[in-house]
């Protein structure tokens, strides 16, 4: 059984985009069906033919060289999954945004910031405090004081009523 | 139109203005010193914060940003070996030599007055373009635009990437992407969900930097530290090297040239107008056997070519709308936040605009090439920096960047959907730049198929324009996809 590219399973998803598209524009008035229909129409052929190619070229195991470039896959690309490397990057993204949301976008910065220099970037603690410092300056001094630009407040702040 | 023209130059020596152009040069050099990082993330982080402005000064910091990055591009290159970004990479095969040698200084004197001259006559010609191609301009009518538009996605999307077809599937969902939320004909809301922040549509500015700023991070972050190799010594030489460039100013003159010509076509990147300029370079010279191993005419060649591309893309852009660059795309994305739109109005009555973005290019690589003469070692301090000192730095001003669009948590969640949109496409080796040209020229390309057909009916499509234009767009269409099943 061959195994399942990310190329193909993206591929996919972008079909049924497509497909959702036509169909939900089945009820507007013309010239806006026309508008989707113009765009749709030729992105659900040409992802349409490119699946099919990528299917044909899967099921033939034909897994080392690309049809259409001849290029030797990059292995990231050719992999369904994510490496761990992916993951924690998207992964920590993810964790800032959380941090954003609950403590504002001033302390989610700065504690982002702080614990990817030192546990991450493994860099010194003098270094670490330092940039964080600077870059507190920035949002909450320059940006925030004197360019009077408003962050986010946090929930964590709301509930405790601060 | 001479007072126009020194209207607009005065406009960019009025002391906030210069200030803010010195600021934007620098960073555009240290964004262009510091392998990976580049042009296009440094514009697109400078988007949000423009909305105060008028439209010359944000244009301003955009444009002189963007012209000066291959400037510094430089400097990596020749030190290291590593291209700064991909207008650099042609620079490597005779700078790195000539480093090696110990000439990286006559290295950097020949590619930063290059760079200037080739800025400059760069500016030259699309000032010149104004008047030549005022009459085509003004002679198309809305069924003509729209073809263009058509034009220009179809080439960025079957040229920028591995798969023209997917490529083109990418366009069109950029496309199908701007029709979300308020339909400005109709009065109705397309697929907004029900969320109130998708009423207004998709924003652009999360939109740019998911799909642009977001992968590039990923891919510095995840990969490491490009730069490994040892450093190799400036040493001196700077004022030979601006000799060699004056000595061979014809090669100077026909590799700008080659890149607006490169510039002018839409999807043609950076790397086709270095390599072609090097070809050119190494086929015009008489006694090529020192090519490779660190002759100057390698160095003048791509970096004059490099600095001229942008004035040459910004062509189609200001005329028809048809962006020659992913930077012209962040450039149009400005002109959509000003409410300004491509086409005639920027040869008439925004020529002003027009007029200071010639000037802001010429100005910006004199200030460029001037500022890296002066600060190489500086530079050279900055390209040196490490990535993961410097990723969450960036990360936590792409997330700062995005948040100022409407203050909302629902602009940092578009942000991280079209990074990993973007980051998909990446590893894919799909076109990204198609995404944000659909989403930008979507409702432009609306207005103009709605005008069209409200005014001719289907007699639009007999247009002689609009056929004229139509079979390019259906060879550059076979073309790509030939060549693309030929490789």
């Amino acid at each position: 059984m061959p195994k399942l590219k990310l190329d193909i399973v993206f591929a996919l998803l972008c079909i049924a985009f497509f497909c959702f598209t036509l169909v939900s524009s089945l009820s507007w008035d013309l010239p806006s069906l026309l508008f989707v229909w113009f765009a749709a129409l030729p992105g659900l052929i040409c992802m349409g033919v490119f699946f099919a190619r990528q299917m044909k070229q899967m099921r033939r195991g034909d897994n080392e060289v690309p049809l259409q470039t001849g290029q030797p896959p990059d292995r990231d690309a050719a992999a369904l999954g994510w490496s761990r490397e992916e993951v924690m990057f998207f992964g920590r993204l993810i964790a800032f945004l959380a941090a954003i949301w609950l403590l504002g976008f001033e302390i989610g910065a700065l504690l982002f910031a702080f614990l990817y220099l030192r546990f991450k970037a493994r860099e010194s603690w003098l270094l670490t405090i330092v940039t964080t410092a600077i870059l507190a300056g920035l949002i909450s001094g320059l940006l925030g004081k004197l360019l009077q630009v408003s962050w986010p407040e946090g929930a964590l702040g709301v509930w405790l009523g601060l | 139109m001479m007072d126009v023209i020194l209207a607009a130059l005065k406009n960019i020596f009025m002391p906030a203005q210069f200030a803010l152009l010195l600021l934007a040069v620098l960073v555009g050099l240290i964004l262009g010193a510091i392998p990976g990082l580049g042009g296009i993330v440094g514009m697109t982080l400078l988007l949000p914060f423009l909305f105060d402005l008028t439209p010359h000064t944000a244009l301003i910091l955009l444009v002189a940003l963007g012209s000066v990055v291959n400037t510094a591009d430089t400097i990596p290159a020749v030190l290291f070996g590593v291209p700064g970004t991909a207008g650099a990479q042609a620079t490597i095969l005779d700078g790195f030599p000539m480093a090696k040698k110990g000439q990286a200084g006559r290295a950097f004197g020949a590619a930063y007055l290059s760079s200037i001259f080739g800025g400059i006559i760069g500016a030259f010609v699309l000032a010149v373009s104004i008047p030549i191609l005022r009459p085509l301009v003004l002679s198309f009518g809305s069924p003509e635009l729209f073809m263009m538009a058509l034009l220009g996605i179809t080439m960025i999307s079957t040229l920028t990437g591995r798969f023209p077809l997917a490529g083109l599937a990418v366009g069109a969902l950029g496309i199908l992407l701007s029709v979300i939320g308020l339909d400005p004909q109709t009065g109705y809301y397309r697929w907004s969900l029900g969320i109130p922040y998708l009423l207004d549509g998709l924003p652009l500015v999360p939109a740019l930097l998911g799909v642009f700023a977001i992968p590039e991070i990923a891919s510095l972050a995840i990969r490491g530290v490009p730069i490994t190799g040892e450093m190799q010594n400036i040493g001196t030489g700077i004022w030979q090297g601006m000799k060699d460039a004056l000595d061979h100013w014809f090669l100077v003159v026909r590799n700008a040239l080659i890149g607006i010509w490169v510039g002018i076509v839409p999807g043609m990147g950076v790397s086709a107008a270095v390599w072609i300029a090097y070809g050119h370079t190494v086929q015009s010279s008489k006694n090529s056997e020192n090519f490779g191993k660190g002759d100057v005419r390698g160095v003048i060649g791509p970096e004059s070519a490099n600095n001229a591309k942008m004035a040459g893309s910004l062509i189609p852009t200001l005329a028809f709308g048809v962006p020659g660059s992913a930077m012209c795309i962040i450039i149009l994305a400005a002109f959509t936040i000003f409410g300004l739109v491509p086409g005639p109005d920027m040869l008439t009555k925004h020529v002003d605009i027009t007029l200071t973005l010639v000037w802001i290019i010429a100005i910006a690589n004199i200030i460029g090439g001037a500022l890296c003469l002066g600060l190489s070692s500086q530079l050279v301090r900055v390209s040196r920096v490490r990535i993961h000192l410097l990723a969450p730095l960036v990360i936590v001003a792409v997330f700062m960047a995005a948040i100022r669009v409407t203050g909302s948590l629902w602009d940092l969640y578009a942000l991280l959907f079209f990074g990993a949109l973007g980051w998909i496409l990446k590893k894919l080796g799909w076109a990204r730049p198609p995404l944000i040209l659909g989403l930008v020229l979507g409702p432009i390309l609306k207005k103009y198929l709605f005008i069209s057909t409200m005014a001719y009916g289907a007699a639009w499509l007999a247009r002689p324009g609009v056929i004229v234009i139509a079979l390019m767009t259906l060879a550059s269409l076979v073309f790509s996809i030939r060549k693309g099943r030929r490789q």
